[in-house]
């Protein structure tokens, strides 16, 4: 199989001393972040649900979101309610 | 659509596989196409029918391509990216400066007591316009100057105009760096992840933390009603709103250098520590890098620069930045702006080369210190017209600044220290971002998923509820 013929990386000053990995790194960061997120932060998930214009659809995913914020405040998203509110600053 | 929200991250959770597996097939033409399509739908959540215009602008600025590049005389070529050059400023006058200009025209009009009106149209801004228009322009430019050897096809010029990590709001990406990106696909085994992860990181940081609480607890009530506050509160009101311009601005050039280098593309940087400048012409150097290089380029440099004696020098320095000022929008308050930026650009300019005979190579650190200090407090300065929604509240706010017998109520430890903490990212190592991918590489793959996820909890815990939004979509 020939080698495709990539793009070379360019001499932009951003990229002087930085090291390229594979994209597929890219995957396994944001599927763990994500994972984080829904962990931690249902609740954000469950209010942009309700956020979506509605229809049946954006009704079904607010459903399932709230399932989820339920089913996550045993305890992962208590934790972290507690950590935000000990670090909320009065304010916006 | 907005960079640091979930619609935005549920819409590059479906991008960035879909445009690599396309790489990953050999599909180089498909990869550019599911990227365009991505970009419309991006613009298009702000308004579908605007999508159009930005269609045009980018078939306008390919036709004007094309014949630039075929075979003609000098005079014909030029006639032609004068056209082009035009019909983009016109398109840019009419959605941005019309009604402005047509109600400052009738003003005018009724003072002189002549009956004509101009129509007062109800014209929409379409996002981003100034930053694609611009980049129209230096297609055709690049192309008549030689820098890019050939016009390109349809699908490349679409690519690059409306490529949506910087569509809206910059970086304003040159023709002659990014078009030959586009010649080969981007290499899927070497990407900068951590580059972009890590600048993703600091943007919203910056963002959701720094211009967000600045902006909603301190320089949003000050600038409304300077009257209600004393000297401390405006002072920290001004400081604040240069920390916040900055993090806000330099927030959004970071996600989309960082959300750009994820997909294997790669934009010059725009900001490099502004207010550690020494002079207003370093300042100019260091924000905004990729506006003020354009305006270098594309209309100092032509006008003359500093070839045609000093006189004319000066001159070119205001024209230059009072334009670049309107180019922020359609009022006087950003003229004005321009001309103190160009006004002192000139008296810098002639100050420094008297001073140039005496001066030593090596300064002593309080004149440093010194320069950086009036440099970034005329920066501040200037930033209060630009800021202000009126001449009047302006001039109450620099009046308000002899009252120091109130005491402080908006100014907080907590924004004081934002406000410290936004200077200080100022002198840290250039080499910060080098050391930080260093420990990148150290960590396995997975402990970076976690942390990211970890410091986007931190991030949303620290930030506020209410954000403000981002500077610079009113440009």
């Amino acid at each position: 199989m020939p080698t495709p013929n990539y793009a070379p990386l360019g001499t932009h000053d951003l990229e002087k001393g930085m090291r390229p990995s594979t994209a597929s790194t890219f995957r396994t960061i944001a599927l763990n972040a994500l994972m984080l997120l829904l962990l931690f932060n249902s609740s954000g998930l469950m209010q942009w649900t309700q956020r979506l214009p509605s229809n049946a659809v954006t009704a079904w995913l607010a459903e399932r979101a709230g399932d989820w914020d339920r089913l996550m405040h045993v305890s992962p998203a208590d934790a972290y309610a507690t950590v935000r509110k000990f670090l909320r600053v009065e304010g916006p | 659509m907005i960079f640091p929200t979930l619609n935005f991250l549920l819409f590059y959770m479906a991008v960035w596989p879909t445009a690599w597996a396309l790489v990953r097939a050999g599909r180089h033409q498909l990869h550019k196409l599911a990227i365009i399509a991505a970009s419309y739908f991006f613009y298009a959540f702000w308004s579908w029918k605007l999508a159009f215009l930005l269609m045009g602008s980018v078939l306008l600025n390919w036709s004007v391509g094309r014949l630039i590049g075929a075979n003609g005389s000098m005079l014909l070529r030029r006639a032609v990216l004068t056209a082009g050059i035009l019909a983009n400023l016109s398109l840019l006058g009419f959605f941005k400066y019309y009604g402005w200009f047509s109600e400052e025209l009738n003003a005018l009009l009724i003072s002189l007591q002549v009956g004509r009106e101009l129509p007062l149209l109800e014209v929409v801004l379409p996002i981003g316009i100034s930053f694609y228009t611009f980049q129209g322009i230096s297609y055709i430019v690049d192309l008549f100057r030689g820098e890019l050897d050939r016009p390109r096809p349809l699908i490349d010029v679409m690519f690059f105009i409306s490529f949506f990590p910087h569509l809206v709001a910059g970086p304003i990406v040159r023709a002659a760096s990014f078009l030959p990106q586009l010649e080969r696909p981007p290499n899927p085994e070497r990407v900068f992840v951590g580059l972009g992860v890590l600048l993703i990181l600091w943007g919203v940081f910056k963002k959701a933390v720094v211009a967000n609480w600045l902006a909603v607890s301190l320089v949003d009530k000050a600038f409304f009603d300077p009257l209600a506050y004393g000297a401390i509160d405006l002072l920290a009101a001004v400081y604040g709103y240069a920390v916040q311009i900055y993090c806000d601005f330099s927030a959004y050039s970071d996600i989309a250098i960082g959300v750009a280098a994820l997909l294997g593309y790669r934009f010059q940087r725009n900001f490099n520590q502004p207010y550690r400048a020494q002079t207003l012409a370093e300042f100019w150097r260091r924000w905004h890098m990729s506006l003020s290089s354009w305006l270098r380029d594309y209309l100092y440099i032509p006008l003359g620069g500093s070839r045609r004696g000093r006189v004319r020098t000066y001159c070119n320095l205001l024209i230059t930045m009072v334009l670049g000022g309107v180019w922020h929008g359609a009022a006087w308050k950003f003229v004005i702006w321009g001309a103190l930026h160009g006004g002192m650009l000139a008296v810098e300019r002639a100050f420094l080369e008297r001073a140039k005979p005496a001066q030593s190579p090596a300064r002593p650190f309080w004149r440093r210190a010194l320069a950086v200090a009036l440099t970034f407090n005329f920066v501040c300065l200037c930033w209060i017209p630009f800021r202000a929604d009126s001449a009047t509240r302006a001039g109450e706010l620099l009046t308000g600044f002899i009252n120091w017998s109130q005491p402080a109520s908006l100014l907080t430890p907590f924004l004081f220290l934002l406000i410290a903490f936004g200077l200080c990212i100022q002198f840290t190592s250039p080499n910060l971002l080098e050391q930080l991918d260093r420990i990148y590489h150290r960590i396995p793959t997975w402990a970076i998923g976690l942390l990211v996820g970890m410091v986007l909890l931190l991030i949303e815990a620290v930030g506020g509820d209410s954000s403000a939004p981002f500077i610079y979509f009113q440009f």
